[in-house]
């Protein structure tokens, strides 16, 4: 599999708000989640991961708070916001017309 | 929704809380970092190799951290603030600039920012009536009485004949005295239609407006009460419809009370409203006319002029049922209608726009200036800019920083502007020419301040953008090279700001000379003599009833009984009554005939005005008695009729003889002869700029009729003396209202109000205008002396004296000088020629006032120019060669 920062626009911040839409989780645990639940494909870089939570705080769709993590230090704990949720509907609804429309395309020409 | 507040918050604190987001940003590094060291020391390695590993497994770090901040959007912000930092530090460096820059922006913004309230209180902002653009005021003028008058027989036909109006509303003034509460209150009243109310669309806040039964040829004693009124007097009683109040002595029930906002659409506000028989019939055999000022409604889409045309139709229809005598009067009568908002605030509509003109333009003009500062400035910076552009440094940081640096001034000097704005608003309001403003209208509201935002953020473009210009095209290759000379305009750009000062000079001097012979006008007139001695001198009105004091004899007691009373407040030297008060006009005249001339027919004798008054008056006014003797006590009733005469009557009727023991007699022909006993110096009866006129004094014993005016000579304040003036009337009579207590002086200065305001305009203009000449003048010689800095210093080391120099740029000021006081002379002339009508004893040919502007200017342009000579003579040819 490719860099993360290869990958398509957006695709990274579907998985974070994906990866957040059940609890809330800190920069470190959603780039370790992301890593497992694909089985290690998707590897995602400090270098990637923190300017897209940025992002994603700054556009009103995650919010953050700080409080201790399973070891007990502070760190920055991600939720989606209301507008947060919906935009993950929209993200994934376009996601599967997408991927459908790919594999059509993949599968028929 | 929420989601823009959350990003709101969030930019904020990325702003403000910049020290924390940091810290925040760097602590999730950090736990990322030793959550990844303590992986790889989990996998075995040491707590040294661990953590090499985790650094180079996360890449770059601070590049990371960048892009985060990136995020937060402040950028912009953060810039904005650096170069507010560095044009703030500019500003600092350069107070000459930087002063000359605030003090013409706050001036010119705040003097914008006032009159745009004007204008919006007064012209902008409708009628408080419904529907106001239907209003219309309806007039019957002539040459003989341009201010027009309707008379109710006329009224009636047009009530009853009109299709185009849905409404007519008539009006009239009345003077009331309300008796009954604390004390007696001399009130102003207006007679209404019934449908005056309907027609404005006003209902009233409490009980109902008049019925047409009411309104009929013997109005019923109704009243509606202004709301003023109701709450000064009434202690805003809400039962108080249904309750009956005196009004000169008859009693009125009160069926309404207006609303706080209703305003009456004409001068004055009355306090108290009757039904004035206007709904009736038209009716042409009263003994007495009222003269009605009339409003119309205009049905739904008709035109004012279809109105006009209906009601002069009606009015032909019915000319003949109009009696002779009133025929021959109205000969040449038009009937004129106009938009409401037209007749109410009409005679002010130009002269406030043309003062508004005045504001823009002379924010223009300080705009031009301070963009020839600028320009001499960024001239003088050139080399930095070149540099940092060679640098990397990005264009447009560049002109943001030179905007940043104008906007900063812009604002400060807007912030100084509006609150002088907000300083002078309460003064503005007090002027009474602008009656129909009350003092909530005229108001700093969100709007005005809008407009001044505007403004601000307009002028620092104005005068930013050539130099900004100038930088924006700014190429660092030439600009190293050829320095300076890459961000000047072209010679085309000079040759107009140089005109453009040389009309700011002529505009000055124009207006400073205005100023001037305003200010002449003004020193003459008061130093005319009053014929008095306004200091420690208190006048008062007060209203007799006709209906209670019905005799001579009654009134003669009733004025001792003030007089008497008065005199014994502590603290009161002497007291007079009188007829007439001075600055207060005539209420009596008399045509006069004199003893031993032959007596013109009936109509051609001279009439004078005749001022009734007590023993002691003349000497509370401390007129002095030129001749002869004054009115005394033994001058009784049964004594010898006696009059004094002022100077003015004996220089007029006896130039060349002793007045003094000549008689005359006055009214009617049998009337027994009258002599005169004594001159008086002129007391000034209808304004202090108004020329004396003959006038007759005599005593109330002796002419009887009724006094209206009281003179107190004491040396105690008015705050002391008014109460207790109101309490001697309320002991002696508790229907008799006394009002307008006031100090003489206070009385001249409200005489002297319209002249005040002329001058104050005009002096405010000539400040402002003088300002800019002079600001523009060091503008431009500044200008050039920058831009020939390197040729100064040529000179200079080739051995030039450095008083040549500055004698070369002092021309230039002289010259620029001479461009414009020349052509302002002529200018000025036609100016006080327009203003001649404002002037007193003070001819447009003043040369001196003439001479006198000009030299101000002059020596002011050349004080303003010695500054940049100056400096050019102190050229360092060493620093000016390197310079470049």
């Amino acid at each position: 599999m490719s860099k993360p920062t290869d990958m398509i626009q957006g695709t990274l911040d579907l998985l974070i708000l994906r990866t957040i839409s059940q609890e809330p989780r800190h920069g470190w645990a959603i780039a370790k989640r992301i890593g497992q639940i694909s089985e290690e494909v998707l590897q995602v870089s400090q270098g990637s991961l923190y300017p897209a939570l940025h992002r994603l705080e700054q556009q009103g769709w995650i919010r953050s708070e700080w409080r201790p993590n399973e070891t007990g230090r502070d760190a920055k704990f991600y939720s989606l916001t209301r507008a947060g949720k919906q935009q993950l509907q929209k993200e994934l609804a376009q996601w599967e017309r997408l991927s459908h429309a790919i594999g059509l395309v993949l599968r028929y020409s | 929704m929420s989601r823009y507040l959350s990003i709101f918050v969030l930019r904020m604190r990325s702003v403000f809380r910049k020290r924390t987001v940091e810290r925040e940003l760097e602590k999730e590094l950090q736990l990322h970092f030793d959550e990844l060291s303590a992986e790889f020391r989990a996998q075995g390695l040491s707590a040294e190799d661990a953590a090499f590993a985790a650094r180079r497994a996360m890449g770059g770090v601070s590049q990371a951290a960048e892009q985060c901040r990136d995020q937060r959007r402040t950028a912009f912000w953060d810039r904005a603030m650096q170069d507010l930092k560095y044009s703030m530090r500019a500003l600092r460096a350069n107070p000459v600039f930087t002063s000359i820059g605030i003090l013409s922006l706050a001036l010119g913004i705040g003097a914008n920012t006032l009159m745009f309230s004007v204008v919006r209180s007064i012209l902008l902002r409708p009628l408080p009536y419904r529907e106001p653009a239907q209003l219309v005021s309806i007039n019957q003028i002539s040459a003989r009485m341009p201010m027009g008058v309707v008379l109710p027989p006329e009224f009636a036909n047009w009530r009853q004949d009109s299709h185009t109006l849905s409404g007519l509303g008539a009006f009239n003034d009345e003077q009331l005295t309300l008796t009954g509460t604390r004390e007696a209150q001399h009130l102003a009243g207006a007679t209404v239609n019934a449908g005056f109310f309907r027609t404005l669309g006003v209902t009233p806040a409490l009980g109902r407006a008049f019925s047409p039964a009411e309104d009929g040829p013997n109005p019923e004693r109704v009243a509606i009460l202004s709301d003023a009124l109701w709450r000064s007097e009434f202690a805003a009683d809400r039962n108080i419809v249904g309750h009956t109040i005196v009004l000169n002595s008859l009693g009125y029930t009160v069926i309404g009370v207006l609303p706080s906002e209703f305003r009456f659409p004409d001068q004055g506000q009355p306090d108290v409203y009757l039904p004035g028989g206007f709904s009736g019939p038209a009716q042409w055999n009263t003994p007495r006319m009222a003269l009605l000022r009339v409003i119309g409604r205009l049905r739904r889409g008709v035109a004012m002029a279809e109105a006009e045309r209906e009601l002069k139709a009606i009015d032909e229809r019915h000319g003949g049922e109009i009696p002779t005598p009133y025929r021959r009067a109205f000969r040449e009568r038009m009937l004129q209608t106009m938009p409401l908002q037209q007749r109410l605030v009409g005679d002010l509509r130009p002269a406030l726009l043309v003062l508004w003109g005045a504001v823009a333009l002379l924010l223009l003009l300080t705009c031009s200036n301070l963009a020839a500062l600028q320009l001499a400035r960024a001239f003088a910076r050139a080399g930095e800019f070149a540099i940092r552009l060679a640098l990397g440094g990005d264009r447009k940081r560049l002109v943001q920083l030179l905007l940043t640096e104008n906007l900063l001034l812009a604002s400060v000097g807007a912030v100084l502007g509006v609150a002088g704005a907000y300083a002078a608003a309460p003064a503005v309001r007090t002027v009474n020419a602008l009656h129909l403003v009350s003092p909530k209208d005229l108001s700093i509201d969100p709007v005005v301040l809008l407009g001044a935002l505007a403004l601000t953020a307009g002028s620092a473009f104005l005068f930013g953008f050539g130099p900004a210009l100038g930088v924006s095209t700014l190429t660092p290759n030439e600009a190293i090279k050829s320095g300076a000379k890459s961000i000047a305009g072209g010679s085309w750009s000079d040759r107009a700001r140089t005109m453009l000062v040389a009309v700011q000079v002529a505009f000055a001097l124009i207006l400073v000379l205005s100023a001037g012979l305003l200010l002449k006008s003004a020193a003459r007139i008061l130093s005319n003599p009053l014929g008095m001695q306004p200091a420690n001198l208190v006048i008062a009105r007060f209203r007799v009833d006709p209906h209670r004091y019905t005799t001579d004899e009654k009134t003669a007691a009733l004025g001792e009984e003030i007089v008497e009373r008065i005199r014994q407040i502590p603290g009161v030297e002497s007291v007079g009554l009188t007829n007439a008060l001075p600055l207060g006009g005539y209420s009596l005249g008399g045509a006069v005939v004199f003893e031993g001339r032959p007596a013109p027919p009936p109509g051609a004798r001279p009439t004078v005005p005749i001022v009734a008054i007590t023993p002691d008056y003349l000497r509370t006014l401390e007129s002095p008695i030129l001749a002869g003797r004054g009115i005394e006590r033994q001058d009784r009733r049964g004594s010898a009729l006696v009059a004094i005469v002022n100077h003015s009557f004996a220089q007029h009727f006896f130039p060349n003889a002793d007045p003094i023991g000549r008689r005359f007699r006055w009214g009617a022909d049998g009337a027994p002869w009258t002599e005169i006993v004594g001159i008086v110096a002129d007391v000034r009866h209808r304004g202090q700029d108004a020329d004396p006129e003959p006038e007759i004094f005599v005593p109330f014993a002796q002419a009887g009729g009724i006094a209206l005016g009281l003179a107190i000579r004491s040396a105690q304040p008015l705050k002391a003396l008014a109460p207790a003036i109101r309490n001697q009337f309320r002991e002696i009579d508790r229907t008799m209202p006394v009002f307008n207590i006031v100090t003489m002086e206070r009385r001249i200065s409200i005489t002297m109000e319209r002249r005040r305001i002329e001058l104050i305009v005009i002096g405010c203009f000539s400040v402002l205008a003088f300002f800019l000449a002079v600001t523009g003048v060091y503008g431009v010689i500044n200008y050039a002396v920058t831009r020939r800095t390197r040729e100064f210093g040529v000179k200079l080391a080739l051995g030039a004296k450095p008083s040549r120099i500055a004698t070369e740029v002092m021309r230039r000021g002289l010259l620029l000088a001479a461009g414009g006081l020349l052509p302002g002379l002529a200018l000025s002339y036609a100016a006080a020629r327009y203003l001649s009508s404002l002037l007193y004893k003070v001819t447009p040919e003043d040369w001196q006032s003439y001479a006198g502007a000009a030299l101000l200017l002059l020596a002011a342009i050349t004080a303003a120019s010695l500054i940049p000579a100056r400096r050019a003579s102190r050229t360092d040819p060493l620093r000016a060669l390197r310079w470049e």
